[in-house]
Order: structure tokens, then sequence, then C-alpha cells
């Protein structure tokens, strides 16, 4: 690696890669908290939302194998509850390199956020 | 088996044949798991059977499909990486087929449209007037036999040239 290479600053992982989809950013919630399959991903979207995003399933499974090609989530082996569970459903989990996308996309937003909140537009509004 | 149950099972055929629009790697993939989510949403949608929510359902099933199959096919045409390969994806799927048999039936119809309009009215035995719509109806189910030929020797040539093996749809 070059010096003039090893000079330039670290991309944060969110600027690498382009800001996520709403798509991807709320199935990437969804799998924060533990692993869940296809239909539990769909309706925890909705929940984390307040019904704003509802993926179909043509959604959903476009953006899980853009993201299973991208490792930011993997196939679980594992089962929560096998014997209550239906043994077709395929789980997805979080993998790290997911984790770090998600925790640089939420800061991307809430700076993004804190520079809306200093618009004299926002302020004057708050204000009212 | 009650309605409710028979219905359901309708629906849910009439998406797995949706699903093969998709490309046919994206499919073998999530094909099953995509018919499983349809299969668990499909009863919270309609429980109560009011006509204009099942249409809901369905336009909201037509817009998911619309708004993931471009982006996939994209992808696919992009992962075969040039025209060559990506044809024999397209060949693959029945998106061909389909294209092929609505513009068969496009021009079947046209030419029956033109024919009917070539053959002089005022016809005074009704008789007449059915046979020339008859023969009009002909020309066209003819035109559409002689496309469709051409179209299958074109499809089977295209499936030799791209060296595919199996079966040319995979149904």
């Amino acid at each position: 690696m070059g010096e003039k290479e090893r000079s330039k600053p670290t991309k944060h992982l969110s600027e690498a890669r382009g800001p996520l989809t709403p798509a991807v950013f709320y199935i990437l919630v969804a799998l924060a908290d533990g692993d869940r399959h296809g239909y539990a991903i769909m309706q925890e979207v909705s929940k984390r939302s307040g019904g704003a995003v509802r993926l179909g399933p043509g959604t959903l499974y476009g953006a899980i194998s853009r993201m299973l090609r991208d490792c930011l989530i993997e196939e679980s082996e594992e089962r929560p509850d096998p014997e209550m569970d239906d043994s077709r459903r395929r789980y997805y989990r979080l993998t790290e390199q997911g984790g770090r996308a998600l925790a640089a996309e939420a800061n991307r937003l809430r700076d993004l956020a804190r520079v809306a909140q200093s618009t004299r537009a926002v302020r004057k509004l708050r204000q009212a | 088996m009650n309605d409710c149950a028979r219905n359901a099972e309708t629906s849910g055929r009439f998406y797995r044949l949706l699903l093969f629009l998709y490309p046919p790697d994206f499919r073998t993939r999530f094909g099953r798991e995509m018919v499983q989510v349809w299969q668990d949403v499909f009863p919270l949608e309609r429980t109560d059977g009011i006509l204009w929510k099942r249409l809901a359902f369905w336009l909201r099933t037509f817009e998911d499909l619309g708004r993931s199959l471009f982006g996939e096919w994209r992808q696919a045409v992009a992962r075969n990486g040039g025209i060559g390969p990506s044809v024999a994806t397209l060949a693959e799927s029945v998106v061909v087929p389909l294209a092929i048999c609505g513009s068969l039936t496009l021009a079947g119809f046209t030419v029956a449209v033109l024919t009917r309009r070539a053959i002089p009215r005022g016809f005074t035995s009704p008789g007449l007037e059915w046979q020339s719509t008859i023969a009009a109806l002909e020309t066209g189910a003819v035109v559409m036999v002689g496309l469709g030929i051409a179209g299958a020797l074109g499809a089977y040539l295209l499936a030799r040239r791209c060296r595919t093996t199996g079966l040319w749809i995979k149904l």
C-alpha cells in the first residue's frame, strides 16, 4: 500500500456503502434483537415503523438476497423454539458486518437529524 | 374443504404461478419462503371477506411484485455479465413464453380485425355475415399458428445456441 493511500482517512462503513435503503435498514433493526424468519421480520418492520413500512414478500426477499450477498446477514442454523416452529422456515441473523453497518447508518441519520434541527426553518417551527 | 380454505388454496396456487416471473436462481432460493410468508399474510388480510379489502390485498401483491421484479432481473442480468448468458436466463423463465404468447394473441387479433374490416359490409343474408367473420377469425388463427411455429423454432435454436440442457422452461 502506498504512502498516499495510507494517509487517506478511513471511510465510515455507511459512507463506503452509501446510505442504506429503508427496507435494508429496518430489516437490520429487526434482526438486531435476535434471529427471525421472513414473516417475523415483516411483522417487526411493520411494528417498528408504526405501519409506515410494509414489506411484501418480493421486496423482503429481494432485500434479504442482497444483504446475504453483502454479508450483512446470514442464515442461522439455530432454531429459537424447534417444537413450536415450522421446519420449512429459514431464520436469519445479523453478522458483525451487518451490526457495524447498522451502527454506521444510525450515526449518519443522527448527524443528519442534528443538521436539520439546527436550520432556521426547523427552529422556527419548533418555537411556534 | 370449506370455501375459505379452497379460496386460500386457489389464491396460493396463483401466487406460486406469479413467482415464475422472477429469475430462476432467485425463485429457486427464495420461492418456497415467499409462498410461506404470503400464506401467513393472506388469511389475516381477508378474514372478513370484504371485496374491496381483497382487491386492495391483491393490488399490494402486484405492487410488491412489480417493484421487486425489475430489481431482481437487473441483478440477474448483471450477475451473468453479458447479453449472451442473460438471454439464456431470460429464456429459462416464463417471461419470454408469456411475451411470445401475448404477442401472438395480439397479432392474431389484429389480423382478424383487419381482415374483417377488409370484407365489404352490407350483407343481405346473416349467414354470409357470419361466414365473413369466421373467415376473419380463421385468418387470425392461421397467423397465430404460423408465428407460433416460427417462435418455437427460434426458441429451439436459441436454446441450442445457449447450450441449455434439460427443460427449457423450468416449471
